[in-house]
């Protein structure tokens, strides 16, 4: 329903975002994964409607921003790092005039009101001025002012930065009631977060989408092309020689001892049989072969930063 | 000299920055351009640095132009896109310069357009050629800023939104001048500043009610005039008082040549009363504009010039010679310049009455009234002598004491009548001149006696005061010198607590007794000697000053005038409508003077501070 | 509907602070003192010369204070973040310019209504017409629809309240004082600075009690080009 396609953004001369396509689906959590200045934030703002892509589009049920941004804008709610709250109001009131200001009647907002409140565990403090909450509170305050109207499409850009970790676990809690009948795209340059809210990521690297697929598929992938190899022979030959082999594409040592060396090695495709034979055809000894499944960590680390090899 | 500098420092920003900013420079080098054009033709224009100047300045567009091509050249796709479209705009907006050129001589003598016809070509041009520099400048201007934001991939969105926002606000700025301009050429206005005809006053009324013989009001005014259209309903009134007795007429002038010429009305613009073979003429403006101040005291004009045309004149005799308070007295406190004119207007005539006159052998039988204005020194025995006769047949005067001046005791016991020594002080109601204590002795009061005199103040009992500026108690003796039982009416008194000041420090000591005093008295003789008098205890209540700012004490001292003479039937306001100037009598001035400067602000603070601190304090416990 | 939402919310958003109920009484503060030293209290006066000077002293507070209520409008929503909610709304720029500005309105009707006894107080001891009070305050009320305009303007062009202030105050002054200039420019221009002269043309007939039609308009062009100003600097915020 969300489709994101060749989305480019330049900040002047800088590429922030190049060429960026991806689907978010209803019922679907999706997490942007990248580290600060990744183009997370540039990607969300984009599907938010704050910024305009130099190039790309980005329709939800069929509908862009060149031709109905009103409705569109009716269909998306968006919650930016920084809530964004009217600090003088009571959150109640807060919530009836986003509500409004979204195109709900007002017999509408009074019923999605309570609804809301409780998705966002808001009750209590419905008729505190905002101004006084503390910082958790403000980002459910943020989380419901974003979904007040029922929207498509909820944006959320990094909704657990800057909490701690009881507000965590209930935000968590939050965003996973958000789903349901609906699409939520959220952001973080943390992992472990995404790795436990959302069935689908995308990983962003300076402004380039890398990857993206379910925990599992990314693992798949990972695991498919990356094997630790120990062999016995001189380090430094077996790296060399490794470094040069046609199948790999990058290879570290991560330990050794005496002549027996692990390495980590990072294919170009499923070539291991070719490396194994090549590598015994060379006289050295292969004392082990197994898969690095590190998983997501790994995963993250690997996707996100440029290796000093590469 | 100063020409060709600012030409070249123009000229050269306007190329420097088209340079120096490939990206929104171009769009400045043009307006550089055009304001250059506009520098020769108008600022410098006949001057030696016209033609330079317009040069230059229709090089630096077309180097614009080359600009705009260059920096295209550089981009693609849909940045070169927006370069074409800014370039359009330029286009557009350098068309301003083609229809200016339109406008300019050379043109216009070729096309041989001379007098109405050139004006015509020149105002028609002139409407478009900044229409046009609007209409392209503008979104040229933010396509620049769109390609300054966006230098390598402009989005195509970005490139007509521009063009539609730089549209709408050259139109929507466009739009301005014309309507300014309409509304300028077919201005409406009202002019609501207070304006009101008076109402015929009761005075006024009576006297038309009393008409002996019939008396023509005939108002000379265009058809058309909004004055005439205000004045009728009052003579209309008037007419409709006099049972019949008084006619009004309109007359527009040039249609009635014969009348006009027996009237000798020259012009619209007049209205004449007649009563026989006598007349009197007075000018209202046809234009209502400079009618109103006419209008708004039209009633005592009418009764001025009505008095004059119905009642004979009569002479008011004022004593002179003892240092008596007069018309012409250089201080304003007892200056009777206006009760002068106030009498005038009642058709009078004003006399002297000194030893000259005769004051020491009798007072002279055309006598309406006399008025002994508060003498310095004693009366001489034989005036007094004078002024006792001219009582015991039936003569009327009006007298004002004051303090410090003579007590005319002699004249007085005549009358049954004394005056005290001391001024008269409260502590409570006065008038503030000076703001000391001394203000204390500026009574003002609003208790009045039931009088003739007195009649049409006690109408509006609560809304004028009667002014005194330091007075003396006026007191029945008990016994008149003149024949006959007299009738003695205080008139106006003063407060209860109001004391007679005697150690003049104008604090109340404790034998300082606070009683009601009387402040004038009316007295009037039995019907075989048909005498009346008023004694007032303050000259000043008759002081230019007093009557100029106090409308009680104006109406005092004429409806005393009317009384002294018989004619009390006519008593009652003089209505107007003139604007009057504040005055502030009451002690609760301080009160409203601090409450406007500080009780409301304050107020309004304190309620607006409360709301939102008890806002934020419920929000807060609410939260704990 | 947008615009309505968006005023009410402004007009509670002054309405829950200290600022815009200091700015309330300090005008109210001033406008009384000189009401008093200038009017009522300067001595035996015309009761429409009183009246005019009231209207003039309240013009002028008019203006700064419309510069007052105005310059943190857009400018703060930018500042705290929650300009976001606005261009996330299915609201349109023209609608919250709008808003914005009758909310900025709303506070110069409040203050202008609080100062309704002063004249009221004229009636005590003298005469003034009802019509003549009705003109001035509608003039006043001109007068603060062009200022709320110009300050909005200048708020949508910052990020702070200071800078849009200042600016706004600049801009006020241009057209306070530009027919001075006037004198020395030449046409198309000259026409143009001497018509838009703020004050000296357009104000002082309201205060001796004269409405013009000329008058309204000027006012309401002033308004209404300035709010277009505001809406395309929004606009074009969000294609840049």
């Amino acid at each position: 329903m969300i489709e994101v396609r060749n989305l480019t953004r330049y900040y002047g001369d800088f590429p922030a975002l190049k060429d960026a396509s991806f689907r978010v689906e209803e019922g679907q959590i999706v997490g942007l994964l990248g580290l600060n200045g990744a183009g997370k934030s540039t990607t969300l703002k984009i599907l938010a409607g704050l910024l305009m892509p130099s190039s790309g589009t980005v329709t939800i049920d069929g509908i862009d921003f060149e031709h109905d941004a009103l409705e569109l804008r009716r269909r998306i709610g968006y919650l930016p790092e920084d809530p964004p709250l009217y600090v003088d109001m009571r959150v109640a009131d807060f919530l009836r005039h986003i509500g409004r200001m979204k195109g709900l009647t007002a017999s509408e907002v009074e019923t999605r009101l309570p609804q809301v409140l409780r998705i966002a565990q808001l009750e209590a403090r419905a008729h505190q001025v905002i101004g006084t909450l503390s910082h958790g509170f403000r980002k459910r305050v943020g989380i419901a002012q974003a979904i007040i109207h029922d929207p498509r499409l909820v944006i959320l850009d990094e909704p657990i930065s800057g909490l701690d970790p009881v507000q965590i676990v209930e935000m968590r809690k939050v965003i996973r009631n958000l789903a349901r009948g609906r699409a939520v795209l959220l952001s973080s340059h943390i992992l472990s977060e995404v790795e436990q809210t959302c069935d689908w990521l995308v990983v962003l690297r300076d402004g380039e989408l890398v990857a993206q697929g379910t925990e599992a598929e990314l693992v798949h992938e990972v695991v498919a092309s990356r094997v630790r190899l120990t062999v016995r022979g001189a380090p430094s030959e077996v790296a060399a020689w490794l470094g040069a082999h046609a199948a790999v594409q990058t290879a570290s040592v991560e330990r050794t001892e005496g002549d027996i060396a692990t390495f980590l090695v990072e294919l170009t495709g499923d070539d291991r049989e070719r490396l194994v034979s090549d590598l015994i055809a060379k006289g050295y000894g292969l004392r082990g072969l197994e898969a690095a499944d590190d998983a997501l960590e790994e995963l993250f680390v690997g996707l996100t930063t440029r290796r000093a090899e590469a | 000299m100063i020409g060709y500098v600012l030409v070249a420092i123009t000229a050269f920003a306007a190329l420097g920055l088209g340079v120096a900013l490939p990206r929104a420079g171009v769009g400045l080098a043009w307006i550089g351009g055009l304001a250059l054009v506009y520098l020769g033709q108008r600022t410098f224009g006949g001057g030696d640095t016209e033609l330079p100047a317009t040069v230059v300045g229709v090089l630096v567009v077309a180097v614009s132009f080359g600009l705009r091509v260059r920096a295209m050249g550089k981009v693609e796709g849909t940045s070169r896109a927006a370069h074409r479209t800014a370039l359009i705009c330029q286009a557009v907006g350098s068309g301003a310069l083609l229809v200016w050129a339109l406008t300019t001589a050379p043109v216009t003598d070729a096309l041989g357009l001379t007098g109405e016809s050139l004006d015509r070509w020149i105002v028609s041009w002139s409407a478009v050629f900044p229409i046009l520099a609007l209409a392209g400048g503008i979104p040229m201007l933010l396509l620049d800023q769109a390609l300054a934001a966006h230098p390598v991939a402009m989005p195509s969105v970005a490139r007509t939104q521009a063009v539609a926002s730089g549209v709408a606000l050259a139109f929507g700025i466009a739009l301005v001048f014309p309507v300014n301009y309409l509304a300028a050429q077919h201005d409406m206005d009202w002019d609501v500043s207070y304006f009101r005809v008076t109402d015929p006053g009761q005075s006024t009324l009576a006297l038309v009610g009393n008409l002996s013989e019939p008396v023509e009001i005939l108002l000379f005014y265009p058809p058309n005039s909004d004055t005439k259209e205000q004045m009728v309903p009052y003579f209309e009134e008037l007419a409709a008082a006099s049972g019949g007795k008084l006619v009004v007429q309109v007359h527009d002038q040039p249609t009635v040549p014969a009348l006009a010429k027996e009237l000798t009305v020259r012009d619209n613009g007049y209205v004449v009363l007649r009563r026989g073979d006598a007349t009197q003429k007075f000018k209202v403006d046809e234009d209502l504009k400079k009618a109103r101040r006419d209008l708004k005291k039209l009633d005592g004009t009418v009764q001025k010039h009505l008095l004059k045309l119905v009642k004979d004149k009569r002479i008011a005799y004022v004593l002179t010679g003892h240092g008596e308070a007069g018309p012409r007295d250089a201080n304003p406190f007892f200056k009777l310049g206006e009760l002068k004119q106030a009498l005038i207007a009642q058709n009078y005539d004003v006399k002297d009455y000194g030893l000259d006159e005769g004051s020491a052998e009798a007072v002279p039988d055309d006598a309406a009234f006399v008025i002994v204005a508060a003498p310095e020194t004693s009366l001489f025995p034989e005036e007094v002598k004078a002024l006792e006769a001219y009582v015991d047949r039936g003569g009327s005067l009006l007298v004002y004491a004051d303090p410090g001046r003579d007590r005319m005791t002699d004249l007085l016991a005549y009358l049954g009548v004394a005056v005290g020594e001391h001024p008269l002080a409260n502590a409570s109601r006065y008038v503030p001149i000076s703001n000391g204590p001394i203000d204390r002795a500026n009574l003002a009061t609003q208790r009045y006696g039931s009088h003739a005199t007195t009649a049409t103040l006690s109408r509006y009992a609560t809304r004028d005061y009667v002014v005194m500026i330091s007075a003396v108690a006026v007191s029945e003796t008990g016994s008149t010198g003149a024949p006959g039982p007299a009738k003695h009416t205080p008139i106006i008194r003063s407060y209860e607590d109001t004391w007679e000041d005697a150690d003049g420090d104008f604090q109340r000591g404790p034998d300082e007794e606070g009683k009601v005093h009387v402040l004038a008295m009316a007295v009037q003789g039995p019907d075989e000697h048909p005498y009346r008098a008023v004694v007032i205890g303050d000259v000043s209540s008759a002081s230019d000053i007093v009557l100029t700012r106090s409308k009680g004490s104006a109406i005092l001292a004429v409806d005393s005038v009317r009384w002294l003479v018989g004619d009390e039937d006519l008593a009652g306001e003089i209505s107007s409508e003139e604007d009057v100037r504040i005055e502030h009598t009451r002690e609760g001035d301080q009160l409203w003077f601090y409450g406007t400067i500080f009780g409301i602000p304050v107020l309004v603070l304190a309620l607006g501070g409360l709301f939102v601190t008890r806002r934020r304090r419920a929000g807060a416990e609410e939260g704990r | 509907m947008h615009t309505l939402l968006v005023a009410r919310r402004d007009l509670a958003a002054y309405l829950h602070g200290y600022a815009g109920w200091v700015i309330v009484a300090a005008v109210l503060f001033v406008t009384g003192l000189l009401f008093q030293t200038r009017g009522l209290g300067a001595g035996p006066q015309l009761s429409h010369e009183v009246l005019e000077t009231f209207f003039e002293n309240c013009g002028g507070l008019v203006m700064i204070a419309g510069i007052l209520f105005t310059m943190r409008s857009l400018a703060e929503e930018r500042q705290l973040g929650t300009d976001v909610l606005l261009q996330t709304s299915p609201a349109t720029d023209a609608q919250v310019v709008v808003g914005k500005w009758l909310a900025a309105m709303g506070m110069m009707a409040l203050t202008l209504a609080l100062t309704l006894y002063m004249p009221a107080l004229i009636f005590v001891n003298g005469k003034v017409s009802l019509a003549h009070i009705a003109v001035g305050y509608t003039g006043l009320l001109s007068l603060a629809a062009a200022t709320t305009a110009i300050g909005i303007a200048a708020s949508s062009l910052f990020r702070t309240q200071l800078p849009a202030g200042i600016l706004g105050a600049v801009v006020l002054v241009t057209l306070l004082l530009g027919w001075l200039l006037s004198d020395v420019t030449d046409a198309p221009f000259k026409d143009v600075l001497a018509y838009a002269a703020f004050w000296d043309k357009h104000f002082t007939t309201f205060m001796e009690g004269r409405l013009h039609v000329r008058d309204l308009a000027y006012y309401a062009s002033v308004t209404f080009a300035f709010l277009l100003a505001a809406t395309k600097v929004l606009e074009g915020r969000r294609w840049q």
